[in-house]
């Protein structure tokens, strides 16, 4: 009876032993993280206290730069009154739009230049022109071929948005390992079945760095689109704010692009996170 | 599966990297190209694996000229060559088209025993080491049953220990299943422990400077004199000692 309690107790020991290690060392790692988080927070708050602090003093003028707590309230009440929603909607319907405009025709475009020599020689070299053509030199031109309703706002959108998508494609597919596309004839897989199997996965990590790059550009697109002929939405913000002398109104418009633009940018490095499980990182 | 080259040679736009190959493989045997670099050993075994299709000269299996790669064919390369977005159960299964799940299941159960790695299924490859990685690089060649192997130094890449490990696995599913093996290596220890018959090439381009058999009996001594002895009449074929 005595040997049997022995063991129990031992066994007890031995398991509460790692699980306390275990419990310091999750402590550790999330007062680390909160340290790390810290730290990134002093420097922005620091410079809204100094902002603040600047227009509070007279060194601006508030209808030059308005202080943090002015663009609080206007948001607040921008907010409550409702149309803060309707402009916020409309600008991401635009990009959302665009984006899936631009994704598609990428995909399409790359996946016919990727796997035929002379698709590539055929349409590559025109598509590189039309990539070094600024955003705003489209503006004219779609607003002339479709009007300034949304059909042009998306139309641009999906330009700017198909460019990065189709050039880091294409690079996956031509880029896609040799040895591994051996793996598949030796298994005398199907044409699509090597696609489906070891060419798109193969290519899925520059794929999720175009779209995650084109979306970027269709933050910066829908606001050049935006800022001609239209009556909703952040970028229309901008240019009512400029109109009516109320500078509130454009800060508040730049802080929501970024807010919201770094939201989206961040479920987009989420979905390559899940997607890209497998991969080694050596950081 | 039997395997004939007649008067088989490659030549890559102006350079010949193998000329004039005659050699029969016997089914069942485990042959090995043994030879120093660039004498054209794995260009001969891709040629074989229907890899290669611009080589001069008539490669039979089982006395038929085929074209292309053929389902019983094997091949373990160099480098695992696993595909990294999957499984290792995935990755083994890939083989395997159009068979039902819970077969799939048993089959990849049963391979994963032969070549120690029981249980690893759901692991990723980069969560495996090099011999844990080429020991599913085998696996995977198995599922099919191949009638033919083709082994590119698939240990070439491994440390000395692993290395002998694998060989051992190696001929422990030859005794299995008996398939015919064709093994490229530059390894002279290798080849004399694992192959019934050694083709010595050399020069550029590499032709067959001697085919020798190793009479010794499985299983046998790494350390054996024999194989000392046939190791020092090959270093002096190859102009090393």
């Amino acid at each position: 009876m005595n040997e049997i309690n022995i063991e129990l107790t031992e066994n007890i020991h031995s398991n509460i032993e790692p699980r306390a290690e275990q419990i310091t060392k999750k402590q550790k790692k999330s007062s680390g993280r909160l340290k790390q988080f810290g730290l990134g927070m002093i420097f922005p708050i620091g410079l809204i206290v100094a902002w603040e602090m600047t227009v509070r003093f007279g060194f601006v003028e508030s209808y030059q730069l308005p202080a943090p707590t002015v663009l609080v309230d206007e948001l607040w009440a921008l907010t409550m009154s409702g149309t803060i929603w309707s402009h916020i909607y409309w600008t991401l319907y635009r990009v959302f739009g665009g984006f899936l405009l631009g994704t598609i025709a990428a995909i399409l475009l790359s996946v016919i230049v990727g796997f035929s020599k002379k698709a590539e020689y055929l349409f590559d070299p025109i598509i590189q022109a039309f990539r070094s053509i600024p955003s705003l030199a489209w503006v004219p031109l779609f607003i002339l071929w479709m009007g300034i309703g949304e059909s042009s706002k998306i139309t641009m959108i999906a330009v700017g948005v198909f460019f990065p998508v189709y050039l880091n494609l294409v690079s996956g597919i031509l880029n896609v390992d040799k040895k591994l596309i051996e793996v598949g004839k030796m298994y005398q897989l199907s044409f699509i079945d090597m696609v489906r199997q070891i060419v798109l996965p193969a290519s899925l990590p520059s794929f999720l760095v175009g779209i995650r790059s084109g979306l970027g550009l269709g933050w910066m697109f829908v606001v050049a689109a935006e800022l001609m002929g239209a009556s909703q939405g952040l970028g229309f913000m901008l240019v009512l704010g400029q109109n009516t002398l109320s500078p509130e109104t454009i800060l508040v418009s730049i802080i929501l692009f970024a807010v919201i633009g770094k939201f989206t940018d961040w479920l987009l490095k989420l979905l390559e996170k899940r997607l890209l499980h497998y991969q080694e990182r050596f950081a | 599966m039997s395997v004939t080259l007649n008067k088989v040679s490659r030549t890559f736009d102006e350079y010949t990297a193998v000329e004039d190959i005659d050699l029969h493989v016997r089914e069942g045997e485990i042959v090995g190209l043994l030879g120093t670099s660039g004498c054209g050993k794995s260009t001969l075994l891709r040629a074989i694996s229907g890899l290669d299709k611009g080589y001069e000269g008539t490669i039979l299996l089982d006395g038929n000229e085929k074209e292309g790669v053929q389902e019983s064919t094997g091949f373990i390369f160099q480098e695992p060559r696993l595909l990294p977005w999957l499984t290792v159960g995935e990755n083994i299964a890939i083989g395997l088209k159009g068979k039902k799940k819970e077969e799939v299941k048993l089959v990849i159960d049963k391979i994963l025993k032969n070549v120690g790695l029981e249980g690893k299924e759901a692991f990723y490859p980069r969560q495996l080491s090099g011999g844990m990685a080429q020991r599913v690089a085998i696996a995977r060649s198995l599922v099919t049953n191949p009638k033919l192997l083709l082994l590119d130094e698939p240990f070439s890449a491994l440390d000395a220990f692993t290395k002998m490990q694998l060989q051992d696995l190696l001929l422990t599913i030859w005794k299995e299943i008996k398939t015919t093996m064709i093994l490229v290596s530059h390894d002279i220890d290798e080849a004399v422990y694992l192959c019934d018959r050694i083709v010595v090439l050399s020069g550029q381009p590499g032709h067959i400077q001697k085919v020798i058999t190793v009479k010794e009996e499985r299983p046998r001594q790494r350390s054996s004199s024999e194989l000392a002895r046939l190791k020092g009449e090959i270093l002096s074929h190859l102009n090393l000692q």
